[in-house]
């Protein structure tokens, strides 16, 4: 009989082991999940997460996914630091698309115009990451309920927007407006593929975060607040401006994730921008272990289950949902697994031997 | 497994108990016996291993080495359900109840099988029944956030006999009590030891209550067994020096130097405490250079709230706050230029962030200045480093090294550490906040010679503690707090202890 038995300390080995562990077990119960969808495993396992990225453009591609996930998740890894659960980076996100494509539709040409977009965009996500700070610091209100409850209001400003005053008068009555000019559009970095500016931007932003939280002064005031309210206050820290900075902060690289989506790959403003990166980089930012460059690493992951899910369903005509049941079980495991952190496993039979 | 049935106290004995945390021995071939009925005491100064000895037994940890006997058959305890099984029970420093229960809700749910729907009427008959049969009463029906000290430690125990415990370990019973309230516990779990109910296993760092209730000590020193015997044929001495082997304890700090310029004046102070009603309700002190003020006070009264204001950990809601002259907000910066300094109540969880490393903790008011940061935001880690060291060194503050976590230090380690972090530079104000609290004698001694110290160089000192010893010590003036307010005033010499009792009690 296994039992668990608690560590004088936690394990640091483990703090390690285990995202690469919970990706080995979603990968046995992929393979387990793909036998009883009656198909052949292996073949679609390879389907899945190799065959994507065997050429440069699927590579490109892993990138183009992985760069709004980047944004969001180094945000709200910084935010949980000071114990600020931002839920809404989604909404954040939409509100960046909608304030950047906004300027991007109706802004005069000229090469102002692209770095306006990105500005417009991430001010946009700092005043709906700004609007959860002002309800916590003021009225003691939940962020996570009012972070979350904002995602459907930008989710359904944007939708009133692109069907509305927005639309495109030459679009045949689809609900998307006209598509952004070339001064307002994102040029891929590499001829052929759709990889922009933006992966250049959420490298350096992680790295920014990295050492945001490990050399400077507003990173140390993040921990201790995360950490231990009451000793922040004692050091003369505000926990307030921690709440602020944190949510601003996020709301603005949701923002931009946003923007780089609309100004990149889509294109134009459309009802759906993001098909759910926002609340993904939660669990990007967990993967990651809170750390702005484990996020890198956890987002081409989360990245490659898009990718994959796209492919399998073209090849293999697997059902798209896959894709989020890969992501689903890689939380549910990379939880399930933080047991091992401050527990170990021993045998009823070691622990009565001591 | 003895069955739930039996009833009367066990026979608890531990041989060749081992246990390393890392490179630290934390248990070193310790052996106990126990005795059916008896009242045990276990004595030993921080980090002695007293805790991990008592979680061994209870199954919290497990001991690399050892054997564990409970009534003189060998017993495997892998976890705390199989301690509970077999009759063992612990009442913990700090209470474990909820507060805003009734007693009778903390005792039902207590149990480790419950039905899906709780009859209430029948519950609370066979509560009373059982209450019936002990020696001391507390309210069922009363919210446990409104008893006293006294009354939730009476509570934990009563707990512990309602499931049945056969052995009870209490790890530091009275350290949140008033002295008549411990001696109210302690002889009635005497009476219940005697009477056979009951074994008792404490954990304690008080000789008088060692030589007045117990029938027989065991002494750890560093994770060795130290000596055992009868308390009262040992006597306080050779216990002593049980506990602290060859180190010598400094005598009380001399005084020295007179009082200077008014440094801190509190001027109307009201603050709320957690659930909005006023704590402090208009609190008026001055204290000056070269002098420190006791607050003494039953616990309660306002005095947390008083010293978090201070500490900048809870906005006043009127009144003023003047250092040197100036208003102050606790800000960072004032809180520096002012020279405050702060040793508050359970530093680990106010004053220090667990899982930081030691350095950082000790950095945690000049992380921004130079040398330790660059404009203000910029940190560098190895001056850090480096000044941790020294004031580790200087302050003998036991700690796997400058990078370990301060949680995984003994409370006077953290204390010691919080303490050179505050007192390792100029001082002008200092407030400190039971600064002994659940330390042994020798850090005790070691930590109220730096408060005297500092006031002896001229800082101001604003004292609060419970323990009216401490404070009859420390002190040059004495005022007693009582519903928020300061309610006497007197000289520490020649203060009069009858009146300072009868003012702390609201009289």
């Amino acid at each position: 009989m296994l039992r668990l038995e608690p560590r004088a300390q936690p394990s640091t080995a483990m703090l390690f082991a285990t995202p690469l562990l919970a990706v080995a077990l979603t990968l046995i119960a992929g393979l387990i999940l793909f036998a009883i969808l009656g198909v052949d495993p292996l073949a679609s396992l390879y389907a899945f997460f190799v065959a994507p990225v065997e050429t440069w453009y699927g590579v490109a591609e892993l990138c183009v996914k992985a760069t709004p996930l980047i944004l969001c998740a180094v945000g709200l890894a910084i935010a949980v630091r000071a114990n600020v659960w931002n839920i809404g980076a989604e909404g954040q996100l939409i509100m960046g698309g909608i304030c950047g494509g906004g300027v991007g539709l109706f802004a005069p040409e000229g090469d102002w115009v692209l770095p306006a977009m990105f500005v417009a965009g991430a001010l946009g996500g700092a005043v709906w990451g700004a609007i959860p700070a002002l309800l916590k610091t003021r009225f003691n209100a939940s962020e996570i309920l009012t972070s979350l409850m904002l995602t459907y209001v930008a989710q359904y400003l944007l939708i009133y927007l692109v069907r509305g005053p927005w639309r495109n008068p030459q679009g045949f009555n689809f609900p998307q407006t006209k598509e952004f000019d070339s001064y307002a559009s994102i040029a891929p970095l590499i001829e052929g593929t759709r990889l922009g500016i933006g992966f250049v931007v959420a490298l350096l932003v992680a790295v920014g975060g990295w050492l945001l939280l490990s050399r400077s002064f507003l990173g140390f005031q993040i921990k201790v607040v995360g950490l231990a309210a009451q000793a922040a206050g004692y050091a003369g820290f505000s926990e307030k401006r921690a709440i602020w900075a944190t949510l601003v902060l996020s709301g603005a690289l949701a923002g931009v994730a946003g923007l780089n989506e609309v100004a990149g790959p889509i294109g134009q403003l459309l009802p759906s921008i993001s098909p759910g990166y926002g609340f993904t980089a939660i669990i990007v930012a967990f993967l990651g272990r809170l750390h702005p460059l484990g996020c890198i690493i956890a987002a081409l992951l989360i990245a490659l289950s898009y990718i994959g899910g796209e492919h399998a369903q073209m090849s293999m005509n697997l059902p798209v949902a896959v894709a989020s049941v890969f992501q689903g079980m890689l939380l549910f495991f990379l939880l399930a697994c933080e047991v091992l952190i401050r527990y170990r496993v021993r045998t009823r039979r070691q622990l009565a031997r001591g | 497994m003895s069955g739930a049935a039996a009833s009367g106290g066990l026979e608890l004995e531990v041989t060749g108990a081992s246990k390393r945390f890392g490179t630290n021995q934390a248990l070193d071939d310790v052996s106990i016996k126990v005795r059916k009925g008896s009242v045990h005491a276990l004595l030993g100064e921080n980090g002695a291993g007293k805790s991990t000895l008592v979680k061994c037994v209870m199954g919290f940890y497990q001991a690399d080495s050892g054997r564990v006997a409970i009534d003189g058959t060998e017993v495997e305890i892998v976890n705390p359900r199989d301690a509970h099984a077999l009759g063992l029970g612990m009442v913990y420093q700090h209470f474990t109840l909820v507060p805003n229960m009734t007693v009778a809700e903390n005792l039902v749910l207590a149990r480790a099988h419950l039905p899906a729907v709780v009859d209430w009427r029948k519950e609370t008959a066979e509560l009373g029944r059982f209450l019936e049969t002990m020696p001391f009463k507390v309210p069922l029906d009363a919210t446990v956030a409104h008893l006293a000290a006294g009354e939730k430690q009476k509570c934990e125990i009563l707990k512990q006999l309602y499931l049945r415990r056969r052995l009870l370990i209490l790890d530091e019973p009275t350290s949140v009590l008033t002295p008549g309230e411990a001696d109210e516990v302690l002889g009635m779990l005497r009476g219940l030891a005697q009477s056979g109910a009951l074994t008792i296993l404490m954990i304690t760092h008080k000789f008088r209550e060692v030589l007045a209730f117990t029938d027989e000590v065991t002494v750890l020193r560093r994770g060795k067994l130290a000596g055992s015997g009868e308390p009262r044929k040992l006597g306080a001495d050779a216990m002593a020096r049980m506990m602290i082997g060859s180190q010598t304890i400094p005598p009380p700090a001399a005084r020295s130097g007179k009082s200077g310029d008014i440094r801190l004046e509190i001027d109307g102070i009201e603050a709320l405490n957690d659930v909005g009603e006023p704590a402090v309700k208009g609190l008026t002190l001055t204290v000056r250079g070269g002098e420190i003020v006791g607050i003494a006070g039953v616990s309660g009264n306002g005095q947390r709230q008083l010293v978090e204001v201070l500490a900048g950990q809870r906005d006043h809601t009127a009144g003023q706050i003047v250092v040197h002259g100036d208003v102050f907000g606790a800000t960072r910066t004032e809180m520096r230029r002012h020279h405050m300094a702060a040793l508050p109540e359970e530093p680990l969880r106010s004053a220090a962030v667990g899982k930081m490393s030691v350095e950082d903790n000790m950095a945690l008011r000049v992380f921004d200045q130079p040398p330790f940061a660059s404009w203000g935001w910029w940190l560098h880690r190895a001056p850090v480093r480096r000044a941790a060291e020294k004031l580790i060194d200087r302050y003998r503050v036991r700690t796997n090294g400058p990078g370990a976590a301060i949680a995984t230090l003994s409370g006077g380690n953290v204390q010691r550490a919080v303490l050179a972090r505050e007192l390792g530079s100029d001082v002008d104000v200092l407030i400190a906040a039971n600064p002994c609290f659940g330390l042994d004698f020798a850090a005790v001694a070691d930590i109220r010679g730096q408060i005297m110290q500092t006031r002896n160089r001229g800082a101001a000192v604003l004292l609060v503690s419970e323990d009216l010893d401490e404070i009859l010590e420390l002190a040059d003036r004495i005022v007693v707090m009582s519903g928020g307010k300061i309610v006497y005033e007197t000289p520490a010499s020649g203060a009069d202890l009858t009146a300072i009792g009868k003012h702390m009690a609201g009289h």
